[in-house]
């Protein structure tokens, strides 16, 4: 039993005592009744920036701002008639104030303890500054998942509604809605390896040739092309439109077909264009439509509008055409919106 | 019963689009940008509007200050719900996304 009866006297022990405030991680401050600071740890030393020999005696309200700054001594007063305690031995989130005017939010609980008919109290403090940044941001993540989920999901609603609306029957219906379903899920893979930055339009094809399932089908040529995650989205719901549709009527419903997919770039800076070819050869005859479908009201009202362009779609006998022109915004990086800010 | 839309998602729009027609109105737009929708607000002779509140980094506020200082009623659509909503608006209605059709219905009714 080395334990405390080992000590000779006082001065061990009073050594030991120090270095383990001296050595803490957590900011410790001791103050008699009226305030005054008699002990400043080292780690108070770095929380603060002020060295304790500076702090030994003075107001502890110089590390507060206001309004505790100038109600502090009255609160002591208070616990000293009263009795009454707000946080010693609770402790609680409070702002701190360094050397340099600046604030910060810190974790503090108080102890208090008696000494030679004394009162004095510690305070051990810790900076929360990155728990709370932390907080806020994780806030802020559920919002936007927030508002994202219910955007898919009237994304959902609307091509639920028109793929009902536009089946020839139950089983069309589901086969249709199943589809563009996993054409949404697709893209949305990519654009979460992304962080939901945008997609490059060569992912956004591969994804489409790899779900049909036989790229020697398909042709495709064109540079790099950065698309927004709102373009990324709709874009690949009509090449998925095209697709289904060209396997069903058009160049993939014969073995000889094909599908040539080209796409350029045109003009500069804010001027600059996409644009995108989708041509289909070695079909059968086509001819037009007799009634608009999801896929064609898609592409030629929804995309030209969303895609500040133009979107055409034509059917000459020997193939469907589609010609798709985009505007490619040069935008920041998107960035998680504040709900309260509403942008 | 002529409506605006305003709203920068497509398929929304579309969703939108089709609810309404089933309604009996006649619809225009959609206006697919703040600008866009400011311009509408402006020019469109319209009954009523229903505004999607985020519009591409911007919001519909201006075109709602437009349309109401034209005395055309609106309403608001909305995934962030009325906190996302400019506080002085709030006394339009705030349709929350996905899109009901009977809440839609009674604020077109309550318009007419």
């Amino acid at each position: 039993m080395g334990g405390r009866g080992a000590q000779s006297g006082g001065a061990g022990e009073e050594a030991r005592y120090r270095a383990i405030v001296d050595t803490a991680v957590d900011a410790i401050v001791v103050i008699d009744e009226h305030g005054r600071i008699e002990a400043f740890n080292p780690a108070a030393e770095r929380l603060f920036g002020y060295a304790a020999s500076d702090m030994i005696g003075s107001n502890v309200n110089g590390l507060m701002p206001e309004p505790h700054h100038a109600a502090h001594d009255g609160y002591l007063d208070t616990y000293r008639r009263t009795g009454e305690r707000r946080i010693i031995g609770i402790g609680r989130e409070v702002f701190g104030r360094r050397q340099d005017g600046t604030t910060f939010p810190l974790e503090l609980s108080i102890a208090e303890w008696r000494s030679g008919g004394r009162r004095f109290f510690t305070g051990v403090m810790r900076d929360v500054t990155e728990r709370k940044r932390t907080e806020e941001l994780q806030r802020l993540l559920v919002n936007e998942l927030n508002h994202r989920v219910k955007n898919t999901l009237a994304t959902v609603q609307s091509v639920a509604g028109q793929t009902l609306r536009n089946a020839a029957d139950l089983g069309d219906a589901r086969e249709s809605l199943t589809t563009r379903l996993l054409a949404l899920a697709r893209t949305h893979d990519i654009l979460t390896r992304e962080s939901w930055d945008g997609a490059d339009l060569h992912d956004i094809m591969a994804g489409l040739v790899d779900s049909y399932g036989d790229a020697s089908r398909f042709e495709l040529a064109g540079p790099p092309v950065r698309l927004s995650p709102k373009t990324a989205l709709s874009l690949s719901l009509a090449l998925h439109e095209l697709t289904t549709n060209a396997a069903k009527y058009g160049a993939l419903s014969q073995s000889t077909g094909l599908v040539r997919v080209g796409w350029s770039r045109e003009g500069e800076g804010d001027d600059e264009r996409l644009r995108l070819l989708w041509q289909e050869a070695g079909g059968p005859p086509v001819s037009p439509p007799e009634r608009q479908g999801f896929g064609s009201r898609l592409i030629t009202r929804g995309l030209a509008l969303e895609l500040d362009g133009e979107a055409a779609l034509d059917y000459p006998p020997e193939g469907v055409v589609c010609t798709i022109v985009a505007r490619i915004r040069r935008r920041p990086a998107a960035q998680p919106t504040p709900a309260r800010g509403a942008a | 019963m002529r409506v605006l839309i305003v709203e920068d998602e497509i398929m929304v729009a579309m969703l939108v689009e089709d609810l309404l027609t089933d309604l009996g109105c006649d619809v225009t737009g959609p206006a697919v940008s703040a600008e866009t929708a400011v311009e509408a607000a402006r020019r469109e002779i319209v009954d009523f509007a229903l505004l999607d509140v985020n519009l591409d980094g911007g919001t519909s506020f201006a075109a709602a200050d437009i349309l109401r200082a034209r005395g055309v009623p609106f309403a608001f659509v909305t995934g962030y719900g009325d906190q996302g909503v400019r506080p002085d608006l709030r006394d339009a209605p705030i349709l929350s996304k996905p899109v009901d059709p009977r809440q839609l219905a009674r604020t077109i009714a309550a318009a007419r």
